[in-house]
């Protein structure tokens, strides 16, 4: 029996060069950048990556991904080192099946 | 108890850089850390080790490297080191150091943190450090490398020696051991990175970074100790 897919959250904060601006986009695309150098394409498919949130401001963003690939996820935010050439950090904080949760840990860590 | 960052290297003359280095660790939510001093130093002073506490709240340890050339070196650099507090690293590609060092009591890790040290493990090494209790030591900041083909060389290299190490059953720590600020991650994303990159089993490569780091800081406190005689064996003073 094919197991239904699930979703999955990863809450994460960003620490970047001073006065480093860069969309969703910019960010999604040195992601799957990273992705194919690590992983290659036995694993893209799987990946169903999307990005709900991106805070430049507070520093912060949610992304959304498959449940199987949680580790592969939390490793590739990880391995990212810059973004339009400048160097920038990228800690995943929490992850959760459910939105409420996560932005829940949003206001926990804002206050 | 959570992750360590098992290698920081820092310069102990330069507070400010320290200090730096450390807020940067707090951003990262980084909780444990285990400091190793730039230069060769036999001693790493009470004074400075308060001044850092009051920098930081992260949970600070201290460990020492000796980087000797050959096995007289060794002999007269390990000398200095009997009663010491502090965690033991040995780094040499020098297979005699190795030896003496995998079977020296002082020595608490041999390290192994580049393409040329990882090319020299042995298997005799391997199982030395295994009936001594010491550790062996990987690092990961070879992963963070441009060249693409020193970080394939050694990722092929860090992937077959843990694979040794894991079948043989002895101690082992993954630390980061980043040196510029901007590859400092957090040990949560280190172990994620160990088991997708490297293929090792999740709760192995968590024990790497907490479990086993535990047990070496222990056994760095059991050596001052009077009472603790050897592993296992511990002196009880009856009346």
């Amino acid at each position: 029996m094919v197991k239904h897919e699930r979703s999955r959250y990863i809450l994460f904060t960003l620490l970047n060069e001073k006065d480093h601006r860069y969309n969703k986009r910019d960010l999604i695309s040195v992601i799957w950048k990273v992705i194919w150098k690590y992983y290659g394409l036995s694993v893209v498919n799987k990946m169903g990556l999307w990005i709900i949130t991106l805070n430049t401001d507070k520093n912060y963003g949610i992304i959304k991904f498959s449940h199987n690939n949680k580790e592969l996820i939390i490793s590739a935010l990880s391995l990212v080192q810059e973004i339009k050439e400048r160097r920038v950090i990228i800690t995943p904080i929490k992850t959760s099946g459910t939105i409420k949760k996560i932005k829940n840990k949003i206001t926990e860590i804002l206050n | 108890m959570s992750l360590f960052e098992s290698k920081l290297i820092i310069n102990l003359d330069n507070l400010c850089e320290i200090e730096e280095k450390l807020k940067f660790c707090e951003k990262l939510n980084i909780k444990n850390i285990i400091l190793e001093p730039l230069d060769d130093i036999n001693i790493i002073k009470n004074k400075i080790k308060q001044r850092i506490k009051e920098i930081t709240p992260i949970n600070i340890y201290y460990r020492i490297c000796i980087k000797p050339k050959n096995l007289k070196d060794f002999k007269n650099k390990i000398k200095l080191y009997h009663n010491c507090s502090e965690i033991i690293c040995v780094e040499s590609s020098n297979l005699d150091v190795q030896i003496h060092a995998a079977r020296d009591s002082r020595v608490d890790i041999i390290s192994f943190t580049n393409l040329d040290l990882l090319k020299s493990l042995s298997k005799g090494i391997i199982s030395l450090v295994n009936q001594n209790n010491s550790f062996i030591e990987f690092t990961l900041a070879p992963i963070m490398s441009e060249n693409i083909s020193y970080q394939s060389k050694t990722i092929r290299h860090l992937f077959r020696s843990i694979t040794k190490v894991i079948n043989s059953k002895s101690n082992y720590i993954i630390s980061g051991g980043f040196s510029e600020t901007y590859n400092f991650r957090n040990p949560r994303a280190l172990v994620s990175i160990c088991h997708t990159i490297l293929g090792i089993p999740f709760p192995e490569a968590k024990k790497a970074f907490n479990q086993n780091v535990i047990k070496l800081i222990n056994r760095a406190k059991s050596r001052q100790s009077e009472e603790i005689y050897e592993e296992g064996v511990r002196i009880i003073k009856g009346g």
